[in-house]
């Protein structure tokens, strides 16, 4: 398994799983009533031109977030079975 | 006087024991219940002057269910006497749990209903016709939300009112709890007349929707292009309706009115036809314009795309300090001023929020909207008036945009995160567009029966006062007004008598075209004409650029005051856009007749 890394710095496409959110109470009380706790799925879907926010989905909700906010995020490769679509898509249910 | 108790009762789930502890603060205690093995939470809270007990019963889904949560709640509700039920239900499933309201109906106790998380239905689009559900149910009905303490002291205070008008405690009457299969049908009707529910697209269609409108490249040129759309559905749809609400008015003065007002003194026939029925004829066709415009602002709020535009417009705004949902608000402005800067409470930066509400008043309000359709129509070519308005927006961004980038040095940065989520796109009801557009349309006549009415009744006295003078001529009030500031409009182009209409426009931009008809002294459909003949265009575009920019009109100056409190920032935005105004105007006049326009 790969070190964890920022989610500011995941390519688009890529799933993985977080680890740790920002330190800072605020934001980080921000982060976990829109769905963005340690242990959730996060996939970035894209991201906007001119160093923009990023969109990222967990669960079935899409969010979108500053890259300066998504560096407070670290993510470790989220893994997936083989069957890749089917277990994304048992992950997207289970949090709907 | 007996002990007052109010039950707190909800299905699981709906942030009930949010709400009572929000209500009570810490101050709860585990009561024992005499015939209740279970025991409930209770604690004091005071409502006006009175203690009052506040019990939180279990959590029940129906109050004839067999779970044992259920049972107590129902047996407490049985043998205790209660002032009320305060029935908390979750705003965002008032389909499956209003039914429980019309179960508790039927015990005939006094009921309270709060309909908890409202700010989250709201964020999806939900919107809960409350007075209509008060009326339907007969009960008092309020929204909150428990999580973050929105409308929690307006409940408190709407308890207490309601809890004078049942002073005694009282136990329910037995027979009703037998009654229920009605209910399931009665809530059927309920919910279709009081929630509005907009359809989710499939994830898929967003998706798909997503990677057109929010493409790295082409999001950017998609927004302009549908923001040009918008304004070309509403001048291709509201133009002829206009014109023909215009003709209407015409005939309806010239076949029934004139004629009628013959028997008048002259000074009066004048006020009333040339002053009132003019002005406020003139400022009335705009109606089905504003109609459109508002059922269009409507579909683009409903459908998610702004949170796409904050998306879209982030890094932009990012480097004046602001970040996409000041943007968003900027949008929000083409409707009105006033709750765009109202909006930017979202904002939890101070300094973010302050640059946010200078910027909005620059957006290109549909008051404005209506100068500016007025003067391209009367004078651009029909090919050329869209892009014209355009223009004006594109300025209205520019100057919004140059503000928050001067102002933003001076203020003390205090960084927001921005963190928000993206909606699937939606389509809104038909329903909710009607509504919408009545509601707009209220909004408009009443104000053109109230303040618009008193403004072209001023500017009529202005230009016609003293009698013996000419109309609008140089010895009248006006006309000493309009000699006094000459110096200030002249280098604009700015034609001495419109410049009586601007002085108007500071209370209201709605006044400033019913206020050129009274000054002109023409009908709602000459009026274009008159104008076509008086000014060429660059003298058109010049009014129009000091019109857009000159100063936030009386109620968005009052809500700035409000809420970014402190009479600096009123001063600071009047003092600016004035300046900016006059300097645009001076450079585009100057500029185009040196060129040789």
């Amino acid at each position: 398994m790969t070190a964890s890394s920022c989610l500011s710095r995941y390519p688009v496409g890529r799933c993985g799983t977080i680890v740790q959110i920002s330190p800072d109470q605020d934001l980080a009380a921000r982060m976990i009533a829109l769905g963005l706790s340690p242990g959730r799925r996060v996939r970035v879907i894209r991201k906007s031109p001119f160093q923009g926010p990023i969109q990222v989905r967990t669960g079935q909700t899409d969010l979108i977030i500053r890259r300066s906010e998504a560096e407070q995020i670290l993510v470790c490769p989220y893994e997936p079975p083989r069957d890749e679509t089917e277990a994304f898509a048992s992950q997207a249910m289970s949090h709907g | 006087m007996a002990k007052r108790r109010i039950a707190l009762v909800g299905m699981p789930n709906t942030g009930k024991s949010t709400l009572f502890n929000r209500l009570t603060g810490a101050g709860a205690r585990v009561g024992n219940w005499p015939g209740l093995t279970v025991e409930l939470l209770a604690a004091r809270l005071l409502l006006g002057d009175s203690m009052v007990e506040l019990v939180d019963l279990p959590g029940l889904h129906n109050l004839h269910g067999f779970s044992e949560d259920e049972r107590v709640a129902r047996h407490f509700v049985e043998t205790q006497p209660v002032n009320g039920l305060l029935v908390v239900l979750n705003a965002l499933q008032l389909d499956r749990q209003l039914s429980l309201v019309l179960q508790l109906k039927e015990l005939g106790l006094p009921l309270f209903l709060a309909l908890n998380m409202s700010d989250e239905a709201l964020s999806r689009g939900i919107r809960i016709d409350v007075t209509q559900l008060e009326q339907q149910l007969e009960l008092p009905v309020r929204l909150v939300s428990a999580k973050h303490g929105q409308g929690v002291p307006q409940l408190k205070e709407a308890l207490t009112q309601w809890l004078r008008n049942h002073p005694e405690p009282r136990s329910p009457s037995r027979a009703a709890l037998e009654k229920d299969d009605a209910i399931e049908q009665d809530l059927d009707s309920l919910v279709r007349r009081t929630v509005h529910v907009p359809k989710d697209l499939p994830a898929s269609l967003t998706d798909r929707l997503d990677r057109l409108l929010l493409h790295p490249w082409l999001g950017l040129p998609m927004f302009l292009l549908l923001v040009l759309g918008l304004f070309q559905v509403v001048y291709g749809l509201g133009t002829p309706l206009q014109d023909g609400l215009a003709w209407l008015l015409d005939n309806l003065k010239s076949a029934w009115l004139e004629p009628w007002a013959t028997g008048l003194p002259g000074w009066a026939a004048s006020f009333l036809l040339e002053g009132l029925y003019d002005g406020l004829g003139t400022v009335l066709t705009f109606l089905p314009i504003i109609v459109v415009f508002f059922l269009a602002m409507a579909v683009v709020e409903d459908s998610g795309y702004l949170a796409r535009a904050a998306f879209l417009m982030d890094a932009l705004m990012a480097r004046m300090g602001l970040d996409g949902r000041a943007f968003v608000l900027q949008l929000m402005g083409f409707g009105c001023n006033v709750p765009a800067m109202m909006g930017a409470r979202v904002i939890r930066s101070r300094s973010q929020r302050i640059l946010t509400m200078m910027m909005i008043p620059f957006s290109l309000c549909s008051a404005r909207l209506q100068v500016f359709l007025f003067f391209t129509t009367a004078v651009f070519s029909p090919r050329a008036a869209p892009w014209v308005l355009f223009s004006l927006y594109v300025l209205s961004f520019a100057i919004a945009f140059l503000t928050a980038l001067l102002l933003k040095g001076r203020l003390k940065q205090q960084y927001d995160p921005l963190l928000m989520e993206l909606p699937p796109y939606r389509m809104p009801t038909v329903r909710y567009l009607f509504r919408q557009a009545f509601r707009e349309s209220g909004h408009f006549l009443r104000q053109a029966g109230g303040f618009i009415v008193l403004g072209v009744a001023l500017v009529w006295l202005l230009t016609h006062l003293p009698l013996d003078a000419a109309p609008a001529g140089p010895d009248t009030l006006a006309g000493h007004m309009a000699a006094w500031v000459e110096p200030v409009f002249a280098p604009l182009g700015i034609d001495k008598l419109l410049s009586v209409a601007l002085l108007f426009g500071f209370v209201a931009k709605e006044v400033v075209i019913g206020a050129l008809a009274v000054i002109y002294g023409a009908g709602t459909e000459d009026l274009a004409g008159v104008i076509a003949q008086r000014m060429d265009w660059v003298q058109a575009y010049s009014f129009m650029l000091f019109t857009l920019v000159y100063t936030p009109c009386v109620s968005a100056l009052a809500t700035l005051r409000r809420e970014a409190d402190g009479n600096r920032y009123v001063w600071a935005s009047v003092a600016w856009s004035l300046a900016i105004a006059w300097v645009l105007s001076f450079v585009f006049y100057q500029g185009a007749r040196t060129l040789g326009y």
